[in-house]
């Protein structure tokens, strides 16, 4: 990072990343939660609870899907997010407690949290069609 | 599964695999006759011809992606455990599942956030047409999602927000059903 010198730079760093955020928030950001039986039992249903509370709390602009089972099954509950100039991100053994931190540091700092990643998607392969 | 309301979603998300693109789920309590009965028909393509029995078979499954299927399974050792009933009937076009147990069994888990589950339903890309009934001792609370857009403002229900909101309306309903006054969501429309 580079070395901040005066009031002003730390000003323009400031609306930098305030732009950044805007549009990561603003241009279609998409939560997917796994809901097969395995996701059921390991406590999907919850952590899509507290994925909206979350969302709601914070007023982020999303929007949340949940699918079927994707065949990992050992690291449900599974979470995908998807947003606009970052690579498409999984998340395993997202459980509701861990939400709160998902949103913080994916969602509001843009920071992969990388010791919940259990897949990645690079963006080139997620602007791809969709089957 | 801790709650019946978990069973109802593996329920629902069958459905929803299986291509339905219309569900009806009933579920009727009735104190008096200590009875809890869930029905869920789906529209979807049905089972291949003769697996009724197979698809309580933990190791059987209409999928080609693995090979097991649990959903099934595991609300049948709930309703043998509290010696209930029930009962699949699948040809093309119709699946229904129908389960009956004895509401105040002592193994039988809460009723749980039924709305929760619905939610999820409703949050699938390209959901399908979600009809529910709930009946408790004759109260009524009934919800379509072809009539979700005055709950929504126009926002999809995958919306975050719009997810709160119709989560909190049926929420609303269905508590509705257990107070002692007798009015329920249909009569205050």
């Amino acid at each position: 990072m580079p070395r901040i010198s005066s009031v002003e730079e730390l000003k323009a760093l400031r609306e930098q990343a305030r732009r950044e955020l805007q549009v990561r928030l603003g241009t279609g950001t998409r939560i997917t939660v796994g809901l097969g039986t395995c996701g059921i039992a390991a406590g999907a249903r919850e952590t899509m609870q507290a994925i909206l509370e979350e969302l709601e709390r914070r007023g982020i602009e999303a929007t949340v899907n949940t699918v079927g089972c994707i065949g990992m099954c050992y690291n449900e509950p599974l979470v995908d997010i998807e947003q606009a100039g970052m690579p498409r991100i999984t998340y395993g053994r997202i459980t509701a407690d861990k939400v709160p931190r998902l949103i913080e540091e994916h969602l509001i700092k843009g920071q992969v949290v990388a010791e919940w990643v259990v897949g990645r998607m690079a963006q080139e392969a997620n602007n791809g069609p969709k089957s | 599964m801790r709650e019946l309301s978990l069973h109802l979603l593996d329920l629902l998300e069958n459905a929803c695999e299986a291509g339905a693109t219309e569900i009806r789920v009933h579920l009727e309590e009735n104190t008096g006759q200590d009875t809890l009965e869930l029905v869920v028909v789906d529209n979807g393509p049905g089972l291949p011809q003769g697996a009724n029995e197979q698809a309580f078979d933990p190791f059987f499954t209409s999928r080609r992606t693995r090979h097991v299927g649990l959903g099934l399974p595991l609300v049948k050792q709930l309703v043998e455990q509290v010696g209930g009933s029930i009962s699949l009937e699948s040809e093309p076009g119709r699946t229904e599942v129908r389960l009956r147990v004895p509401r105040s069994h002592w193994d039988l888990p809460p009723l749980g956030d039924i709305p929760a589950s619905l939610l999820a339903v409703l949050l699938r890309e390209g959901a399908p047409r979600l009809i529910y009934d709930h009946v408790v001792d004759g109260r009524r609370f009934h919800f379509d999602t072809a009539d979700l857009g005055a709950q929504l403002a126009g926002l999809p229900p995958a919306h975050a927000s719009a997810a709160v909101r119709l989560r909190e309306y049926l929420r609303a309903g269905i508590a509705s059903l257990y107070t002692s006054r007798s009015s329920t969501a249909d009569e205050s429309k």
